[in-house]
């Protein structure tokens, strides 16, 4: 919060500052934000954007930190083939480093103009909005959709792209290849934990004219650690004998996620007619481990200009299948009896649902531009939360008691209300 | 009388047949004399002022300019390439350019410093009242209204 203020308040200064370094240096300063609010009316079930956040809106609060976002941007020209882009955003983050804040860090080759390399810390580019998702002002909605994007806790990517753009006719191709990693943090209420991915390999495409668009993405990662609590459960359940919990080494080590494959894809198009715009993207993640089911991911919605103003509906799915830890056959009975064998058991359960997401929402929304760099965002979403599959939730019903779903089904409403910006 | 009729009508169409005439507030689209780009179409436009292909059709690096601010000439401008008002072109731009992906278009404060720019950058494009128009640049593309 204090870095947020700070940030407004130097940013008086920019314009002067940013005018000068541009006519003297070729240096560009610039930035966006998000002044947002949040709340919902769920007792355990709060909202957050995505799976990194600890912290979010409950049943009668009102959230600021979780929908809020400001950033800073400095553009450097070093020569015509040659430029730099610094970063940073603010977007309450779990801890603040300059680690953390960097999202964008690169240097780019364009020896021309249908080619540009970039070497450094890059937007990770997995979906539509992936690249843009935190800057409020370039999209129409006051939430991208959490069913796509709450999953994806992944901002930056530490590496290479080269993105190649050829324009015939009234059409634009644009592709890219991108190689690196990155790291995140993964969140419930009671924990947080950084994810590490490397041997990131991935493919963009897009073809678009004025009035239509269709974007194809194919990104596959590979989990560089196991998380502490993945570890913890892998050593528990190996020294449970097989007589209680059956296969029990051979299970521990199935669910381990390093060096574990997880596969995106994103399918998406834009279509505008008159005043109106259809947009929708489906997405798909698969892994190679059982603790990430394979999730299937989407939304449509139509989008109506009216002057200054947009109206909109946007209707989005999650999809994955449950865990079913019944299926395992462990003697409960007996488990009873092992020191926190019990504990043991539903940690597993939980752990193992942890990314199966079932969910489906309506929303409906405004945005209001009351100036050309300054705009109004108000939605409304009505969720229904699957039996199990309330993991894009912050839950309070964490406490493991046999036999109580952790992620009870439930009818939520979402009220958010923000203003974006940039300078 | 349906003699006269007929006069008026035949007059009527030769009205609406004829282009109307160049007004001095007409936004056109110029580049430096020198540039070899004599024509552009509209679409090659869009591709240069919205982000999506930043080069002329000889495939050198264009240097494209904006008017400073929410003057009224760049609000006819945009609306008359893209339909869009300012605030949704800097929503179209801001996910280009806060993403990394290129850079919007350079600045001027005013028309005259346009003018300036161009005739000293052999690779800039702007837009501008065709009442500016001197003998250092040329029209590469205009509206048809």
């Amino acid at each position: 919060m204090k870095y947020i203020l700070s940030l407004v308040l130097s940013c008086a200064a920019f314009p002067v500052l940013a005018e000068s370094l541009w006519a003297n240096n070729g240096i560009e300063l610039s930035g966006f934000g998000t002044l947002g609010l949040v709340s919902t009316d769920s007792e355990f079930y709060g909202y957050r954007r995505d799976i990194s956040q600890t912290k979010g809106a409950f049943e009668h609060e009102l959230d600021f930190n979780s929908v809020s976002v400001f950033g800073l941007q400095l553009d450097a020209n070093i020569n015509n083939a040659l430029d730099a882009v610094y970063q940073s955003v603010y977007r309450d983050q779990n801890d603040i480093s300059v680690d953390s804040i960097t999202s964008m860090a690169f240097l780019r080759y364009s020896p021309h103009v249908a080619w540009s390399v970039r070497l450094g810390r890059t937007p990770v580019d997995l979906f539509l909005l992936s690249e843009y998702r935190d800057i409020g002002f370039a999209y129409t909605w006051a939430q991208a959709p959490s069913e796509v994007y709450g999953m994806i806790p992944y901002r930056h990517l530490d590496g290479l792209d080269i993105t190649y753009s050829i324009q015939f006719s009234d059409l634009t191709l644009r592709s890219k290849v991108y190689t690196g990693k990155s790291k995140a943090d993964i969140s419930a209420v009671d924990f947080t934990e950084e994810i590490k991915i490397d041997n990131i390999y991935g493919v963009s495409l897009t073809l678009e004219a004025m009035n239509w668009s269709v974007n194809a993405r194919y990104t596959e990662v590979q989990v560089a650690q196991n998380t502490s609590l993945q570890k913890s459960l892998s050593q528990g359940i190996s020294q449970i004998p097989d007589a209680i919990w059956p296969n029990s080494v051979s299970f521990a080590n199935s669910i381990s996620l390093l060096n574990r494959n997880i596969k995106y894809a994103s399918i998406s198009g834009r279509y505008d007619f008159g005043s109106w715009q259809l947009l929708s993207e489906f997405t798909h993640t698969k892994s190679e481990s059982p603790v990430i089911p394979e999730l299937l991911a989407g939304y449509a919605s139509i989008i109506k200009q009216y002057k200054d103003h947009a109206f909109y509906l946007i209707a989005a799915f999650t999809d994955s299948d449950n865990f079913d830890i019944s299926a395992l056959n462990v003697n409960t009975q007996l488990l009873s009896f092992v020191p926190r064998g019990l504990e043991l058991y539903h940690a597993v359960n939980q752990s193992m649902n942890f990314y199966a997401s079932n969910q489906q929402t309506l929303s409906v929304g405004w945005r209001w531009d009351i100036k050309e760099n300054l705009a109004l965002k108000l939605q409304l979403d009505h969720t229904k939360v699957e039996e199990e599959g309330g993991t894009l939730w912050l839950n309070k019903n964490t406490t493991a008691i046999p036999n109580q779903l952790l992620t009870p089904k439930e009818t939520i409403n979402t009220l958010s209300t923000n203003l974006s910006f940039t300078f | 009388m349906i003699r006269v009729t007929k006069y008026v009508l035949a007059f009527a169409l030769c009205l609406v047949a004829l282009p109307s005439p160049a007004s001095p507030n007409d936004v056109v689209v110029v580049v430096n004399i020198k540039n070899p780009t004599d024509q552009l179409t509209k679409s090659q436009v869009i591709g240069l002022f919205m982000g999506k292909y930043l080069a002329f059709p000889n495939g050198i690096k264009a240097s494209t300019v904006d008017i400073d601010g929410k003057d009224n000439l760049k609000k006819r401008f945009y609306q008359q390439l893209v339909g869009m008002s300012l605030a949704r072109v800097n929503s179209f731009w801001s996910r280009i350019k806060f993403t990394g992906r290129a850079k919007p278009p350079l600045k001027q404060p005013t028309e005259e410093a346009i003018v300036r720019f161009i005739t000293l950058k052999k690779d800039a494009i702007s837009y501008i009242s065709r009442s500016k128009l001197n003998e250092n640049l040329k029209v590469v593309f205009e509206f048809n209204e």
